[in-house]
């Protein structure tokens, strides 16, 4: 059994309530392009880089499962013709200053004239096809949620503007985002991976304080359960994710009950990310998890990764295992690992996790010591995974890489 | 009700057209411009900063309000008198190069606007060079530095670097903000302040010029 499955393994085994430990797991991107030393406008057009990459970075760290949720939010908005910037330093980023939607007249931009052909569409599909084949998992299929694609073509602002004073027509961007955009996007990701079963929505900017629960009500859920209704695949399923900032809600549990009802259709269950954590409490969202009989997944303060010290890592991440482990069902999640993170910090972070999170449970977590090994630099092993390169990888991306030694 | 009292409203609902039309309804009136921009428009912001502050408002809110603050002074800013429009400072704002996110920039410029500080604003994806020129040319007291990506914010650090290269580090307070930027980058870089939301920027501003 390769490393990766024998990880789904582990982090399936984990989130179904019968773990043999607490499953890491990351989103790293611009930290892996950072680690590889490439320049983005390489890492982000060129689908063996990223893949190649993103695999070796977490092979490198040990989490147990890749997390490849790379600029979801831009894929879609690109095809249709909204404008993007390209940055030798940075993800490509939707220009917002320069909307696609300006007025009602440019409804019928929203239109996906040929999906998986355009703009980097086909780039995704290959990311997809290499995900398979390196790793046997097959890809959670990645799409930027109606709201949030919403916000890129419409701007948040005239989103929010429209909301406010003409719902219908926010009703009707977003209805023809779903049947006219996503869901030929959705079916033709489908098609080229048929072993997938699952679909996540990214869906940041329908985030507290950015929305209220009335829109999200309105405005953002029945457009994830659209999706799923009209995509109508039993043994794929459509659920909305990246969700955050319930810490804004003078009730907390009614934005984390409807991360709930959105997400359940994804293998993630209930994720719920610092800062939000660090100011509820991991109990108010375990309680909701618990409720629900769904996996929880906490997300570590990316800040407190990449500034340590590495004991502050180490004792959040006790803090949050003592609390969040107890009956399984926990995943730790290291969310937006900013670019320039010491790589020791994430090593720390990995080691607090193995030895905090080995069921049984320590009675006592004060306890335990957290060792940590000493480890090569990643240009290191990068050198020994080209003498032992199972995967097959072809490293053709090293002829810009600046390895970190 | 009076028309101040209803300019004060309409800001604080968010009604945009409906503060324009107040803000010309109290000139016809006869009221003062700078009453009308104190004892309404600004006092309106102060009770959105409130309302937010108490999880009252979400962003949406705040968003709408900016909006009919801004169309309101449009009517009543031609017509304060030259001392009435003395700003308590400027501040040279604008998005790192590289990063097109310019929601939270364009609060920021908001509230330091319905504050009194006259703000020039650069806009998105702005290098280094251009950042240091506007220092020069404008001579401001404060630099707002945001950024949305923790590839990008790398760059404030460059902005700092080169003011100080310049000799211009000394003349002008430098502010970062954004989503990867806590503290402790603040500190790394060595910027002056961190503002953690656009609330706390206007305050740090004010206190970097030792305004109450």
């Amino acid at each position: 059994m390769n490393r990766w499955i024998r990880g789904a393994q582990v982090f399936g085994n984990a989130l179904a309530g019968q773990p043999e430990r607490v499953p890491v797991l990351a989103q790293m991107h611009d930290h892996a392009m950072f680690l590889a030393g490439l320049p983005a406008s390489r890492f982000y057009t060129d689908p063996v880089a990223l893949i190649e990459v993103e695999l070796l970075a977490t092979e490198y760290y040990d989490f147990d499962v890749p997390f490849l949720f790379w600029d979801v939010y831009n894929i879609e908005a690109e095809a249709i013709g909204q404008k993007l910037k390209f940055h030798p330093r940075s993800m490509p980023d939707i220009d917002q200053t320069t909307p696609l939607v300006k007025n009602e007249s440019d409804l019928d931009k929203v239109k996906l004239l040929n999906p998986g052909q355009a703009g980097r569409m086909p780039q995704v599909l290959e990311s997809y096809a290499l995900h398979l084949k390196y790793s046997g998992l097959p890809p959670v299929l990645q799409l930027c949620a109606p709201f949030s694609l919403a916000c890129g073509i419409r701007s948040y602002t005239g989103l929010i503007s429209d909301i406010k004073t003409r719902p219908d027509f926010a009703h009707e961007l977003l209805r023809r985002i779903c049947d006219d955009v996503l869901l030929p996007w959705l079916k033709v990701q489908y098609d080229a991976v048929p072993s997938t079963t699952s679909v996540q929505g990214a869906d940041a900017w329908a985030s507290p304080p950015n929305v209220n629960l009335r829109i999200f009500e309105e405005f953002v859920e029945p457009y994830i359960y659209r999706l799923d209704e009209k995509f109508a695949n039993p043994n794929c399923r459509v659920g909305g994710v990246a969700y955050w900032g319930e810490s804004y809600l003078k009730n907390p549990v009614d934005f984390i009950e409807a991360k709930v009802r959105v997400s359940k259709n994804t293998p993630l269950g209930l994720l719920c990310l610092d800062p939000d954590v660090e100011r509820i409490g991991v109990q108010v969202p375990k309680e909701v998890a618990t409720k629900h009989s769904v996996p929880l997944i906490l997300g570590i303060n990316a800040l407190l990764i990449r500034s340590g010290p590495i004991e502050a890592i180490i004792q959040r991440i006790k803090e949050y295992i003592a609390q969040g482990a107890p009956g399984g069902k926990l995943g730790i999640f290291l969310n937006s690992l900013p670019a320039d993170t010491p790589p020791e910090h994430i090593h720390a972070a990995v080691a607090a996790i193995r030895t905090f999170g080995r069921y049984p449970l320590a009675k006592d977590m004060d306890a335990l010591e957290v060792k940590i090994p000493p480890r090569e630099s990643f240009a290191e092993f990068v050198r020994r995974k080209q003498q032992d390169n199972p995967e097959g990888y072809t490293f053709s991306w090293l002829d810009e890489a600046h390895l970190k030694e | 009700m009076s028309v101040a009292k209803e300019l004060r409203e309409t800001v604080i609902n968010g009604l945009a057209d409906a503060a324009e039309a107040k803000a010309q309804a109290g000139l016809e009136q006869g009221l003062a411009p700078l009453e009308l921009v104190n004892g309404s428009l600004v006092a309106a912001m102060n009770e959105v900063a409130r309302l937010w502050r108490e999880g009252e408002y979400f962003l949406p809110d705040v968003i709408m309000s900016a909006e009919a603050f801004k169309a309101a002074m449009a009517v009543l800013e031609p017509k304060l008198s030259a001392s009435e429009s003395q700003p308590l400072g400027k501040v040279i704002i604008g998005v790192v190069e590289g990063d097109m996110h310019d929601l939270g920039k364009n609060i920021v410029v908001a509230l330091l606007r319905a504050n009194g500080f006259e703000v020039v604003d650069l806009g998105v994806d702005i290098p280094v060079a251009t950042f240091i020129e506007q220092v020069r040319q404008n001579r401001p007291q404060i630099l707002g530095l945001g950024a949305y990506m923790s590839t990008t914010m790398l760059a404030m650090g460059e902005v700092v670097e080169q003011l100080r290269k310049q000799g211009l580090r000394d003349e002008v307070k430098v502010m970062v903000g954004g989503v990867p930027v806590n503290q402790d980058f603040a500190d790394e870089i060595g910027a002056d302040a961190w503002g953690a939301d656009a609330l706390d920027a206007v305050a740090k501003a004010k206190a970097l010029l030792g305004v109450k």
